[in-house]
């Protein structure tokens, strides 16, 4: 009996250690270049595109808008809602850490803060500003299945939206399929799903995305990128708040 | 004044008894309206001062000179560096019974199934006994020193399913602003009577709210009871120099500044008190020059006849204001027999409300009893209000008589 399971305890182990066991080449700087290139993968430089997101929360209707977004770099982004026709003309900027909301019934844009849940997703404000993991985060390949490596971001400061991101992505394509993001205490506060990758703007992109709320069981928020279009530049008035109501 | 003309008005009240009588009940109805409602409404909000120093603010809170202008976002980075050593400077504050550091900030509750926005107050649970009421009355336990544990009010609990010992998520922004989730404890369940405050507000130890908020030695505020509101003024200023010495970047604030909320609500409610006041007012005021008016009428032969024998305008004048006066004298002082027992009752005793049933759902807390404060300057303010609305109201009528032709009145006289 003691022999079975010493066998049983051995087989376990050395089928962990060929499923876990790491590539020679998945280096610390081999995940530092991994994390730039994911980074790319996700969003070309400048670009215009299209989303609809769908917020679902237990008990309560479900959440749908549609965006266009204009983005410049890792800082600059502005998002118009183009429907439901209720929200139609509300318009999100983020330019560097300052978050605006312009509604057309008020002529002022108001500032919004990063913490606070975009148009009630599950996203905060904060996740769909930031890109630019690499300034932010030291990251490093932990474990490996097949093609698919875990990435391990951690923060290198205190002033950033997560302790730790956890980012299972495939290696051959460079495309995140599944994200988990923990806070200071080093639990999981909300989960992302990649898929449907097709490809977008000259390259293969996830063309869905699911956000889960693990601090409320059954809501989560869904992505769609309808389109994509890459641009050779925006002019910079596209980012001043100052210009929202036009 | 001669007697004879007080003589005459007095006489011309006792006369027509059921026209005085009329106009005397207008000024009664007045001027218990005027007690009643000044004294119900400081009664209602000296109450819901008294409850707000009691739950929320006690009677001075200490906080860095930047946080107040924003107050309304509970930052954590205006903050009181080093409370302890506030603590200590503070320590001989007359009148003082008892301070606290606190730390305040937006969170996230949930039973996982289902999150609300919530308001994490880090305390320091055995001197905040001390200050307010709102542990009085807990199911459960009142929190330890340490450990991932919350009080939280009986309308949130009913809301989430909590009981003492349920399990829950909590979830909340550092001092950096990153993202921090952990699982803790119902260690208690308070009940206020106030929905507002138990859906909202949730204690845990400091200790634990430092370090789930990455905070280190901070406070964002300091709470101070004394033995009564009257020794704010007094405690105030000697915090004041305490600060002034060796803590420059820290400011006091009173409850009543820290209430400014709610005494523009009391100004807006007086307000709005005094617009109805003045409507009963000028009801009585409409009713005397009406029934003067009618007076002059009736007496037209009797004022030709007195001007024909020599009584000058003037006399007849102030013949009708006198009587006006006497009669708003009287309806005051009926006013005021009729309604000093209610009124009395009302302060004394007061009304008394079930406040885990009637009070839970409105936006203040209310007491048990709701008592009326009525001071002497009440009665003799409305008294004279009424009076002054009595003799103004008897002028029309009194310039008509004094004003009317002596032939034509003497002719009317003897049609």
């Amino acid at each position: 009996m003691k022999k079975i399971a010493f066998l049983t305890a051995g087989l376990i182990a050395v089928f962990c250690a060929s499923v876990l066991a790491l590539d020679a080449k998945y280096t610390k700087a081999y995940a530092e270049d991994l994390l730039k290139t994911v980074d790319k993968s996700l969003y070309p430089a400048v670009y215009k595109s299209v989303i609809t997101m769908t917020t679902v929360r237990a008990g309560r209707n479900p959440l749908s808008n549609t965006f266009e977004v204009l983005s410049k770099g890792a800082d600059k982004s502005l998002m118009k809602i183009t429907a439901p026709a209720r929200d139609k003309g509300k318009k999100i900027l983020k330019n560097g850490d300052n978050l605006w909301m312009f509604m057309p019934d008020i002529s002022r844009p108001i500032r919004l803060s990063a913490n606070q849940s975009f148009m009630g997703s599950t996203f905060s404000n904060e996740d769909l500003a930031s890109s630019g993991w690499e300034d932010n985060y030291t990251a490093e390949i932990t474990k490996q299945k097949d093609t698919l490596i875990l990435l391990t971001l951690k923060a290198k400061k205190n002033d950033v939206a997560y302790a730790r991101i956890d980012m299972w992505l495939d290696d051959t394509t460079k495309i995140p399929t599944e994200m988990t993001y923990y806070g200071l205490s080093g639990k999981a506060i909300k989960k992302m799903y990649m898929s449907n990758i097709q490809k977008i703007a000259g390259i293969m992109r996830p063309i869905d995305m699911k956000m889960d709320d693990l601090i409320e069981e059954g809501s989560y928020t869904q992505v769609k990128l309808e389109s994509m279009e890459a641009l050779e530049s925006l002019p910079e008035y596209t980012f001043d708040p100052t210009q929202m109501g036009r | 004044m001669k007697k004879e003309m007080i003589g005459i008005a007095l006489r011309n009240v006792f006369k027509n008894k059921r026209r005085s009588i009329l106009n005397m009940l207008t000024f009664a109805v007045s001027v218990s309206v005027i007690l009643l409602g000044f004294g119900m409404i400081k009664g209602q909000f000296d109450a819901i001062y008294t409850r707000m120093i009691d739950l929320r603010t006690g009677h001075i809170k200490i906080y860095n000179k930047d946080y107040p202008a924003v107050k309304s976002t509970m930052p954590l980075d205006r903050v009181i560096n080093d409370p302890e050593k506030v603590l200590a400077a503070i320590a001989g504050t007359p009148h003082m019974v008892a301070a606290s550091q606190r730390i305040i900030h937006p969170g996230i509750i949930s039973n996982s199934k289902k999150k609300m926005g919530i308001v994490i107050n880090g305390i320091d649970m055995e001197k905040e006994k001390k200050i307010l009421t709102a542990y009085d009355n807990v199911e459960g336990s009142l929190l330890p020193e340490d450990g991932a544990h919350v009080l939280c009010g009986k309308a949130l609990a009913d809301m989430l399913g909590f009981k003492p010992g349920s399990g829950l998520l909590l979830f909340s922004q550092t001092s950096g602003n990153m993202n921090n989730l952990v699982d803790a404890d119902v260690s208690g369940v308070y009940s206020i009577g106030f929905d507002a405050m138990e859906k909202a507000e949730i204690y845990v130890p400091i200790a634990f709210a430092r370090q789930f908020l990455d905070m280190d030695n901070k406070a964002t505020e300091i709470i101070i009871r004394l033995e009564n509101a009257g020794y704010v003024p007094q405690a105030k200023k000697y915090i004041q120099q305490v600060l002034a010495k060796g803590f420059p970047g820290l400011t006091v604030v009173d409850w009543k500044e820290e209430n400014a909320d709610l005494f523009e609500l009391a100004k807006a409610k007086m307000g709005s008190f005094k617009v109805m006041a003045l409507v009963f007012l000028f009801l009585s005021f409409f009713i005397i020059v009406n029934t003067m008016t009618m007076s002059v009428y009736e007496r037209t032969a009797e004022i030709g006849t007195l001007r024909a024998i020599g009584f000058e305008k003037g006399y007849i004048m102030q013949m009708f204001i006198l009587e006006g006066f006497f009669l708003s004298v009287l309806g005051v002082i009926l006013g005021w027999i009729l309604s000093a027992p209610i009124i009395y009752y009302l302060n004394v005793h007061g009304l008394v409300l079930d406040v885990m049933k009637t009070a839970s759902s409105t936006a203040m807390p209310l007491t048990d009893v709701l008592k009326a404060i009525n001071t002497p300057g009440d009665w003799i303010i409305s008294g004279v209000i009424c009076v002054i609305s009595g003799v103004l109201g008897a002028y029309f009528p009194a310039k008509m008589a004094a004003d009317m032709n002596v032939v034509n009145a003497l002719k009317r006289g003897v049609r």
